[in-house]
């Protein structure tokens, strides 16, 4: 019970982990610096700015907040497990498509925000969109695109528009 | 130097044997959304953590005859979402649904916010309105029930004693109550409230009148302050315009009397009055929502 040398097992894009942790690591830590996932992007270290959300047990959460410890026994997905044989997500598509990267540094924390939400909602409204990616800060394109990427791929999520 | 050492308990048995162990340098994490941070600014990392991530028996939301019960590791995504909270506790409700975003709702806990005593905490005010109270476990697994208020004992001060814990929060399950809740932060969404407002009163379908109305101000003072004063003149009222004028008018004066000499006085007296406003506005359109769809269904 008592973790004194730290073996987490854990899932990441759907790989089987068993690795060494020191005890003061975040998430964020061991998936960037063990793992070499560093889509997962560190800005505010505090939660302000979802840089670094990753999808755990199928939530949106913030990696710079979570003890490495605390995700035993997890399943995490981040920017790196969207790709599925070698074809990139319908939401990945749609932020190319949409204008919705500048910079790039916001994109991982952000599409994992949206993906969080369509995974339990594919067809959200513009509020719920906005509500969703409200955890995560981009100051280059000012949102518009981006929730306008979000919305091209609810209609994509599963792999086909609808038509109307 | 860095030295931390992690408890991982996943049920109650090993809890107690982790409390027992319990000394000085004992913390609890839970969603570790306020506890990472202070770790990581924080020089001295010799800390026992006790990790209460796998404690799924800590995990609900309950109604049993007389009360609304919330385990300790209950999410504010979980309390946002759940149909029971928005029914007997809504202030708490609306509080949970604007703590940070997305993420930090998903990790975030009640008890970790009770224990966490930051004067902004969104969930106290309503907490204290609801008449809510804490199951508490010390090392010996002895078990006490306390205040909300009463565990508050400074600014990011709790009055729990070295290894004990939160175990439940839980409220009377009183369909006569209407409450609501708003908050004032320096972004419209994701952020620390500058001011918060919770309301809570006993109301009947057809009289339009509240009865024992509760009022309370967060992030004016250590926890949550009573505004007695201002809530009286509610009590047995119709809420007419003029009510809610003396309403904010009495409110900017008690946040004036709580923090007179704060740099922050100046604003924050004016913010109150447009908060309570809005605090009223919100209960008139929610109590007129009952009335049409004629149900005391909330």
């Amino acid at each position: 019970m008592e973790v004194l040398s730290v073996l987490i097992d854990f899932i990441v894009n759907g790989r089987e982990y068993s690795i060494d942790v020191e005890s003061d690591m975040r998430l964020i830590d061991i998936l960037r610096y063990k793992l070499g996932l560093t889509g997962v992007k560190e800005g505010c270290g505090e939660g302000e700015c979802g840089a670094c959300t990753i999808i755990m047990d199928g939530e949106a959460v913030n990696s710079c907040l979570v003890m490495a410890v605390q995700a035993r026994g997890k399943e995490i997905i981040t920017i790196e497990g969207l790709e599925k044989n070698g074809e990139l997500d319908p939401l990945q598509t749609a932020f190319m498509e949409n204008g919705a990267v500048q910079c790039g540094y916001c994109t991982p924390g952000m599409i994992m925000s949206a993906k969080a939400l369509l995974l339990k909602n594919p067809n959200p409204t513009e509020e719920e969109i906005r509500e969703a990616i409200a955890g995560n800060i981009c100051r280059c394109t000012g949102y518009n695109n981006i929730v306008k990427a979000v919305k091209a791929a609810s209609n994509n999520i599963d792999g086909g528009f609808e038509e109307i | 130097m860095t030295n931390l050492c992690f408890f991982t308990p996943n049920n109650m048995k090993e809890l107690r044997q982790c409390l027992s162990m319990a000394d000085e340098s004992t913390r609890f994490i839970a969603g570790g959304t306020d506890l990472v941070i202070k770790l990581r600014k924080s020089s001295n990392k010799h800390w026992k953590l006790i990790d209460l991530s796998g404690m799924t028996e800590l995990k609900y939301i309950k109604e049993d005859e007389n009360f609304i019960r919330i385990g300790a590791c209950t999410t504010f995504a979980n309390i946002a979402s759940d149909p029971v909270i928005k029914r007997y506790g809504r202030c708490l409700s609306l509080a949970a649904s604007e703590v940070g975003s997305v993420q930090i709702r998903n990790r975030a806990t009640i008890a970790g916010n009770i224990a966490n005593a930051s004067p902004a905490a969104d969930s106290l005010a309503p907490l204290s309105m609801l008449g809510a109270k804490a199951l508490l476990m010390d090392r010996q697994g002895n078990k006490t029930v306390c205040g909300i208020d009463s565990l508050i004992s400074g600014v990011g001060k709790n009055n729990l004693d070295v290894g004990q814990i939160i175990l439940e929060v839980f409220f009377p399950a009183n369909k006569d109550v209407v409450s609501s809740f708003v908050k004032l932060g320096s972004r419209k969404k994701v952020s620390i409230s500058r001011l918060n407002i919770a309301l809570a009163a006993e109301y009947s379908n057809g009289d339009q009148k509240l009865k024992n109305v509760n009022v309370a101000v967060g992030a004016v003072g250590p926890g949550p302050m009573s505004a007695a004063k201002s809530a009286s003149l509610l009590d047995g009222r119709n809420i007419s315009k003029e009510v809610i004028e003396s309403f904010s008018e009495s409110l900017a004066q008690e946040v004036e009397e709580a923090i007179k000499g704060r740099s922050s006085m100046p604003y924050k007296r004016k913010a109150v009055m447009g908060l309570g406003k809005d605090l009223l506005d919100d209960l008139l359109s929610y109590i007129s929502a009952l009335e049409r769809e004629e149900c005391y269904d909330r």
